[in-house]
């Protein structure tokens, strides 16, 4: 199937819609060239390791650049205010924030959970997984944000005035 | 010809309601490019910093007519932040292809560690 993209943007957008759509243009352009140079280094390391230790982190990135590839197709889809986008780009924006903090999550039992003494058994320290799941859910609210914004009246009757005025 | 005379009229007013709503659009779009190339190197930083800059006060001038001024500030941050998110992007590929390097290279430098740790350099 040919992909082609017509690059004639809509004149007159809302903000939000400039504003999600160009942010995710440089997260998903972005994204998607550090996941061209972790692939391999993913493999090296998992065969460094002699097992398939890293598999976590893998999933992650892997998880990470495909909502990569689907958000920059349709980021451009909404800067011409084409409903597509404006539904990619909100199901991208969930995605990124259910990945973000299964990732949070998986760092926290991992930093929270300690041998005891005789390392029989762990326990788990909350004291040490504050921070981390502060962190780590600070960076996910603003997908959280986008998703909403792409949501509000203002820019769904932005989209639907251009899609009547294109006849479609 | 009265009524043609009114109508006249607010088409004028709509074509610059439309005008200033086109650059205020891309006044956003530029700006929030330029706050991500700020974003997204240390050497986007630079562009990003300077696209700011340019695009101070723009709001202002469109509100009060001085389209011209505007657009000439926008084209020249427009230009600024697609030149510094090309270098942001090529700067961060290079150094992502530098850090696959060094890990390569870990296995090696492991090793003769190992090696000079034991005392056994042939």
């Amino acid at each position: 199937m040919a992909i082609s993209l017509k690059l004639d943007f809509e004149p007159i957008r809302p903000r939000a819609v400039s504003v999600v759509a160009v942010v995710w243009l440089y997260l998903g352009v972005s994204w998607l060239a550090i996941a061209f140079v972790m692939l391999p280094a993913f493999v090296m390391m998992s065969s460094l390791a002699g097992s398939f230790f890293f598999w976590p982190i893998g999933v992650y990135w892997f998880g990470v650049a495909a909502i990569a590839g689907f958000a920059v197709r349709g980021a451009l889809q909404l800067l011409q205010l084409r409903s597509r986008g404006r539904q990619h780009l909100e199901w991208a924006s969930w995605a990124t924030f259910a990945l973000f903090l299964l990732f949070t999550l998986h760092l926290c039992s991992a930093f929270g959970s300690i041998p005891t003494y005789y390392g029989t058994s762990t326990y788990f320290d909350i004291t040490r997984v504050v921070w981390p799941f502060l962190g780590g859910t600070l960076m996910s609210l603003p997908f959280v944000f986008m998703a909403r914004a792409l949501r509000s009246d203002e820019v769904r009757y932005a989209v639907r005035d251009a899609e009547v005025r294109r006849g479609g | 010809m009265v009524d043609a005379g009114v109508a006249d009229r607010f088409a004028e007013e709509r074509q610059q309601l439309r005008s200033r709503a086109m650059l205020l659009t891309r006044l956003h779009t530029w700006r929030t490019a330029a706050v991500m190339t700020l974003f997204q190197s240390p050497l986007g930083l630079l562009f990003g910093l300077v696209a700011l800059w340019l695009l101070r006060g723009l709001g202002g001038l469109i509100a009060t007519g001085r389209a011209g001024e505007a657009e000439e500030k926008l084209r020249a941050a427009r230009n600024i932040v697609l030149v510094g998110a090309a270098v942001a992007a090529l700067s961060l590929v290079i150094s992502g292809i530098f850090a696959f390097q060094m890990m390569r290279a870990l296995p090696t430098q492991l090793d003769n560690f190992a090696r000079g740790a034991s005392g056994d350099i042939p």
